[in-house]
């Protein structure tokens, strides 16, 4: 009997010992992940890999071809991740600026090329072909609206002429598609609109607007009052993640979209985002054992794991594409708590390799990759629309103090 | 002579040895860690793109790796998580069985 308590004394003490402090062996020190004047010793790992992908065109084949098996949208995702990390690198960065701004326009180039080729449904799942748009354009805002933030993105670091007509033509089509819509707002899908693409179609204009110095105000007030009108869950308070072309809610607010969102609205409405960021964090974060994750849906909804939530880890209701966002969301809103609890999760759980002086996440993608590189770069961009001129207004300026 | 003991006696006797005995733990964490070693060592890491959603290849190949994955993770999760708590459980509780028992050896 006595061996037998202390069996059990022992058993719990070790547990609650280890248990309560494994984390600490993978909490990595927030320096080597993200700085904010800097890019992090790791998010430089990070690049490598992926630029190292974009060097070898058979690499790069065999990944996108990995991805395009489960989800043709995340090769087309991983592109535009990729652009606006790079972009960001390159104000980081000025000396590496004309680097990292020839694989950013070797990007576009060769994913307008391919839609060229290939069409829009090149970059969509399937059933992007069982309806009919009820937008007059036929057009997916989806793969618009991010081509348009690729574009906005790269001209609002450095404008290049070549790309200036590309970006004019791709903004009014977003434009002329959210006129249209009853709610200013368009489908990435027949009949089926995303929170995610119409919010990134939205920033890609006020990069544009920074960049080319064109002003889209009027719609972009029509749309953000629409959207918090017609768009906010009642239980939560969070913008919806998917509706029809009508308004009709179709999803709650979701991990994989809200994070994102919101980081957009930043360059919209700070405040408004900074609390859409507080409210998904109160009901999608959750942390355990000092593990940060969050959920794919709040408590008060609960809807089907799509194809970007990621496998669910039962029992906790981890989604693993909803804590790759939260990272993107925690690092946005300088939430250095809940960043350091995800990246010790993404230390714990993602399985990192590294290659030389480069990194990945085996049980990630490149998409994934993407979008985590992009939240550890991510800040200087916007900050240079935020704090504006654009480099439209700025020669503009320049011009009327010489006269 | 000593009775020949049976395969199913002796499997009966290890196990309870493994879930009763001090070294029995510490064995069966380190067990487990051998386990995810060798899993590591075959490479099967790349395999849990499965997580993401994204299958480590086509077809049939694909689920087969993805379940090559499965099982790393599930070793992996356990070396990390149920492993060491064997192996110090089991060493704190030698530890204390060994002072009992030179403790009662002086007051006999």
């Amino acid at each position: 009997m006595t061996r037998l308590a202390v069996g059990v004394v022992c058993l719990t003490l070790a547990a609650a010992g280890w248990l309560g402090t494994v984390h600490l062996w993978f909490t990595p020190a927030a320096t080597t992940f993200h700085r904010d004047t800097a890019i992090a010793p790791r998010a430089h790992e990070l690049a490598s890999y992926q630029l190292e992908l974009w060097s070898d065109d058979q690499q790069r084949q065999a990944t996108q071809d990995q991805m395009r098996i489960a989800n043709a949208e995340w090769d087309f995702m991983g592109r535009t991740f990729l652009v606006l990390a790079l972009c960001n690198m390159a104000l980081h960065e000025p000396g590496e600026q004309e680097r990292y701004l020839a694989i950013v326009d070797r990007i576009i180039d060769e994913t307008l090329a391919v839609e060229a080729a290939h069409g829009q449904l090149h970059y969509l799942m399937p059933y992007a072909t069982y309806g009919v748009y009820h937008n007059p354009t036929g057009r997916s805002i989806f793969v618009d609206g991010e081509i348009s933030l690729m574009l906005a993105a790269r001209q609002a670091v450095s404008p290049s002429d070549a790309l200036a007509p590309k970006l004019k033509q791709r903004i009014d089509a977003v434009a002329a598609q959210l006129s249209a819509g009853p709610i200013t707002c368009s489908e990435s899908y027949p009949d089926e609109c995303w929170m995610f693409c119409n919010s990134a179609a939205v920033a890609a204009i006020v990069l544009s607007d920074f960049a080319d110095g064109r002003d889209h105000r009027g719609l972009i007030d029509t749309w953000f009052a629409n959207v918090r009108k017609r768009l906010t869950d009642p239980e939560t308070g969070l913008l919806v993640s998917s509706f029809t072309y009508g308004g009709n809610h179709l999803d709650g607010p979701e991990g994989t979209s809200i994070y994102f969102t919101a980081h957009m609205l930043q360059l919209i409405d700070p405040d408004y985002a900074q609390a859409q960021y507080a409210t998904a964090r109160k009901h999608l974060g959750d942390s355990f054992l000092g593990f940060g994750y969050a959920h794919e849906w709040p408590a008060s909804w609960r809807g089907p794991a799509d194809i970007d939530s990621g496998p669910i880890v039962p029992v906790l209701d981890i989604s693993t594409g909803a804590s790759g966002m939260a990272i993107l969301g925690a690092a946005a809103f300088d939430d250095d708590k809940t960043l350091a609890a995800l990246l010790a999760m993404l230390e714990f759980a993602a399985f990192p390799v590294r290659d030389g002086d480069t990194r990945r996440y085996a049980a990630s993608n490149q998409v994934g990759d993407a979008v985590l590189l992009y939240a550890l770069v991510q800040g200087p961009l916007w900050e240079r629309v935020l704090n504006g001129p654009g480099p439209a207004q700025a020669s503009d300026a320049t011009e009327a103090s010489d006269e | 002579m000593s009775k020949p003991v049976s395969l199913p006696t002796r499997i009966a006797r290890t196990a309870a040895w493994l879930a009763g005995s001090p070294l029995g733990w510490v064995t069966v964490g380190a067990a487990i860690i051998a386990c995810w070693a060798i899993a590591h060592a075959l490479g099967w890491r790349v395999y849990t793109s499965a997580f993401s959603g994204t299958p480590p290849a086509q077809g049939a190949r694909g689920e087969w790796l993805a379940m090559l994955g499965l099982l790393y993770a599930a070793l992996y999760f356990a070396a990390v998580l149920i492993a060491p708590v064997l192996i110090l459980a089991g060493l704190m509780r030698q530890a204390v069985l060994r002072l009992m028992r030179s403790g009662n050896a002086h007051q006999t």
